[in-house]
């Protein structure tokens, strides 16, 4: 059956819009699907309607398949139905909560979110209790961290305000957020029209709202070092800015990893701007974080950039082959539970899905029963060389270690070479092997290594937050401590074994850890004495 | 005069410039770059990873990658060490560069779609009373950030020994209306804070001292980085007056302690400022060859911000449209190279 959908976007917001239109007007058939029940029929944005589909009250039960064509169930008004899409772009627009509890206050007529305050101070409605000029009090990041992006709508509601006639603005904060463009110049404005601003560290102000529904302010000024009180004929309070509450569910079903706010994205700058850990599945605008309108179109275009890149075949070069030996596999699901990027799928066999691979390894040095393998040639090629070759060691001489460091081609790696350009000298019996990921060296690596001849063994991976696999440090810095266990058993001591954490521009600390690593080996002396090689 | 023919043109090198020709190049797309520099990385290649252990997402080495993939590219041409002469801006364009400190002639390229991602200049604080330029031990962000890319060690350039005490200072040629510079550089609190907590992470008795105005957020972790900060960093919300040197280099600052509140003098070895972000001095005259205009504050707008200019075939990324961490210049990047793709199909330059 042929893919329905060249990709499938949740969510109906400008961003989720404008990302359907820019890949329809490349040709590409889109459907939009909106969590939540629409009254209205949703209509698809005007002059694509051949080529964008939209579906209101749509509920995802399941998503399987692989990258180019997923097969995903929804539910629609009861019914059940299968639609296939070739990618999936996560595009729910955010919500914004009020922050009423943050500052001790309830919301009220005269307490207001910045979201309410825009369409009430603005359209001459609102009044003064005595009858003379309305005093408004503007509260913004105290208590809580507030966004640049609502702080810049606080700012300019309040400078707008102030311009009016017979409004009298008070600006309190911990922090002038004003990283937005033209906010500092928002704010020297609202000051030349009047509002007064007042900024918090340790003593906050006290606010209560009084019984004929005005607000009371009492703060302690740092500066003029008095304690003064204002009352306010209305309060307009900041806000926060979460995720759509159906990202719950979506990233459930779509197992996505998320941030600690809940939206879509790990908080790992390798998936940006909008990858997520599942190949074909992307983040979009306020689905991935917080933005400005402007911010979530332009994450839009680079979002449709990426889905275009993904279905044209360019996003993904040749990757080594991972493949399950189904007669030693015993279903354990280790696998299954250790893929990062949701590849493995039980069919009912445990099966690799080629198009959601990432090669990453994570899998093979996890399982139990070696029944996984990776087809990555270097690796197995430069343990057998070392096996096969001489021990550069001078009879006479001193003792020249042997190390392997088991490098993740992305970070060590790289910073191995810069190491080399930037002129370190590197060990003499310094071997290193490559992986895509750390996460992909096992205990039997380790110990293979020892066996073929290293005196010492180092695992070089990522910093842990920065991995392609998520967990690939995690992962081998257990492994490495599980090895270190079988060495301590055996006599031969944990030390020989280290792991390290590096980014792809460290080349000065790469050369810096294998030479202290080489240090402690060479005091180390080799693995076998010449005593014991000559007993044996 | 008979000019090679290239697709894309990209004027500056820098994070942006090769995100872009990344995204751009993987669609078959011939792409030439031209960098004023010897080499390509741009401010942002300056930064060094500010992990403490675990990844604090600075984005440094997202600028490191795109480099390294951009020198993969085969249809990606690097011409570095050059400076543009002219450029003539009719259907598409004809630019003219000469090679800055070699004899090589004078060369020229023909392009269907012109990217600009100049990106900044930082603010020279040479006219601060900080005594930038005449004390050794006063440093931008930036030169410290080359101090450790160097050495892998933030060390005092008088003597070359680790500093006991540091001072930052913020927003040096930021937010300040008197010098024209009335924005936020926006990128400086988490660049310095970053900083400051590698410093201490490396060196854990190093005392920091954060002079500031207001601490803009950055990052998604923002909230939880930042309470650990104010525990290891102590956080000062004023701007010293002026730094006098005293024996043995150190330096003396002058400031208005608010919690005293009363004016004093510290002693640090060494001051970091966080030099703020101002417009590419060659802006001007780039915009005046192109027949377009700069904001106020001296950046470009943004390509779709005139419809006119977007159907010329010109667009604008990264720095080049005002102050932009590295993660938001390559955001910035990704949507010019879908805008210049799309522009390539719609002039049948292009298969998209």
């Amino acid at each position: 059956m042929p893919t329905q959908y060249h990709t499938l976007v949740f969510g109906n917001g400008e961003c989720a819009r404008s990302l359907a239109m820019g890949l329809s007007g490349r040709g590409l058939k889109v459907a939009m699907a909106v969590a939540a029940p629409v009254a209205d029929k949703l209509e698809p944005p005007a002059g694509h309607g051949d080529t964008i589909t939209s579906w209101a009250g749509t509920h995802l039960i399941a998503c399987q398949g692989q990258p180019g064509d997923f097969q995903l169930t929804v539910e629609q008004d009861g019914r059940r139905m299968v639609q296939r899409a070739g990618s999936i772009v996560v595009a729910e627009q955010p919500q914004q909560i009020p922050n009423f509890a943050v500052y001790g206050l309830s919301s009220s007529g005269r307490v207001l979110s910045i979201s309410q305050a825009e369409a009430i101070l603005l359209d001459g409605k609102a009044a003064s209790t005595s009858g003379g000029a309305i005093h408004i009090l503007f509260l913004n990041d105290w208590n809580e961290h507030c966004h640049p992006v609502t702080a810049a709508r606080m700012l300019r509601l309040c400078k707008t305000v102030q311009q009016l006639p017979n409004r009298h603005t008070v600006y309190m904060a911990g922090h002038l957020k004003v990283s937005v463009e033209g906010m500092e110049a928002c704010c020297q404005a609202a000051k030349a029209a009047g509002t007064m601003f007042f900024k918090f560290d340790r003593q906050r102000p006290q606010v209560q709202m009084l019984p004929d529904g005005r607000v009371q302010a009492s703060c302690w000024d740092d500066t003029t070092r008095i304690t003064f009180t204002m009352t306010f004929d209305y309060v307009v309070v900041d806000e926060k800015i979460t995720p759509n509450s159906t990202l719950d569910h979506l990233s459930r079903v779509l197992r996505l990893d998320r941030d600690l706010h809940g939206f879509v994205q790990s908080d790992n700058v390798q998936r940006l701007s909008n990858a997520t850990n599942r190949r074909g599945i992307f983040a979009a605008g306020g689905a991935r974080a917080v933005m400005s309108p402007e911010e979530q179109l332009s994450d839009a275009a680079h979002a449709a950039l990426k889905v275009s890149e993904f279905l044209a075949g360019l996003d993904k070069g040749e990757l080594p082959r991972v493949e399950i030996d189904t007669a030693r596999c015993a279903r354990c699901l280790t696998c299954y539970r250790l893929c990062p990027h949701g590849a493995i799928e039980m069919l009912p066999r445990m099966t690799v899905m080629p198009q959601a691979c990432q090669s990453c390894g994570l899998c093979m040095a996890g399982c139990p029963n070696r029944a996984i393998q990776v087809h990555d040639d270097q690796l197995t090629s430069a343990l057998q060389q070392m096996m096969t070759e001489e021990a550069p060691r001078p009879m006479n001489g001193p003792f020249i270690p042997r190390l392997v460091a088991f490098c993740c081609r992305r970070s060590a790696l790289p910073a191995r070479d810069m190491a080399v350009s930037a002129g370190h000298r590197l060990p003499d019996g310094l071997v290193v092997v490559e992986g895509l990921c750390g996460g992909r060296f096992s205990v039997t690596h380790m110990l293979s290594a020892l066996e073929a001849g290293a005196d010492g063994v180092l695992v070089l991976t990522c910093h842990p937050g920065n991995c392609h696999s998520e967990c690939g440090p995690t992962n081998a810095s257990r492994r490495v401590d599980t090895a270190a266990q079988a060495l301590a058993l055996a006599d031969i001591g944990a030390e020989r074994l280290h792991f390290g954490t590096l980014a792809a521009n460290m080349g000065a600390e790469f050369a810096r850890t294998v030479e202290q690593f080489a240090q402690r080996i060479a005091s180390l002396g080799p693995v076998m004495s010449e005593q014991t090689m000559r007993r044996s | 005069m008979n000019l090679p023919e290239r697709q894309v043109v990209i004027v500056g090198a820098g994070v942006a410039g090769l995100a872009a020709a990344d995204e751009i190049a993987r669609w078959g797309v011939a792409v030439t770059m031209l960098e004023e520099a010897p080499r390509t990385g741009g401010h942002a290649s300056r930064y060094s990873c500010k992990a403490l252990g675990e990844c604090v997402a600075c984005g440094a080495c997202l600028a490191d990658e795109r480099r390294r993939r951009v020198a993969d590219r085969e249809n990606v041409t690097i011409l570095a060490g050059v400076r543009i002469s002219t450029i003539e801006n009719k259907v598409g364009f004809n630019i003219h560069y000469e090679h800055r400190n070699s004899q090589e002639p004078p060369g020229g390229l023909k392009a269907d779609a012109l990217l600009l991602t100049t990106g900044f200049q930082p603010y020279d604080p040479s006219d601060k009373p900080y005594g930038y330029r005449r004390f050794p031990n006063v440093l931008t962000l930036l030169d410290a950030e080359d101090r450790l890319q160097r050495e892998g060690v933030l060390t005092c350039p008088s003597d070359g020994r680790p500093p006991e005490r540091i001072a930052f200072i913020q927003c040096v040629g930021s937010r300040d209306s008197r010098i024209g510079h009335p924005w936020c550089s926006k990128i400086c609190c988490g660049a310095a804070l970053r900083m400051a907590r590698l410093v201490q992470y490396r060196r854990p008795e190093t005392v920091v001292t954060f002079f500031y105005i207001d601490v803009q957020t950055f990052g998604k972790n923002f909230q939880k980085y930042y309470d650990q900060t104010r525990r290891q960093v102590r956080m000062v919300r004023a701007i010293p007056g002026d730094i006098v040197q005293s024996e043995g280099q150190r330096l003396q600052l002058a400031y208005f302690d608010p919690d005293a509140s009363r004016a004093t003098e510290e002693p640090f070895d060494l001051v970091i400022l966080s030099a703020g972000i101002a417009p590419n001095t060659d802006n001007p005259s780039l915009a005046d060859m192109l027949g377009v205009r700069l904001n106020a504050a001296g950046f470009f707008h943004p390509h779709e911000s005139d419809e006119g200019r977007k159907r010329s075939g010109l667009f604008t990324a990264g720095a080049a449209l005002g102050p932009m961490s590295i993660a938001e210049s390559i955001d910035s990047a990704g949507k010019a190279a879908w805008d210049i793709m799309n522009y390539l199909k719609s002039n049948g330059l292009s298969k998209f």
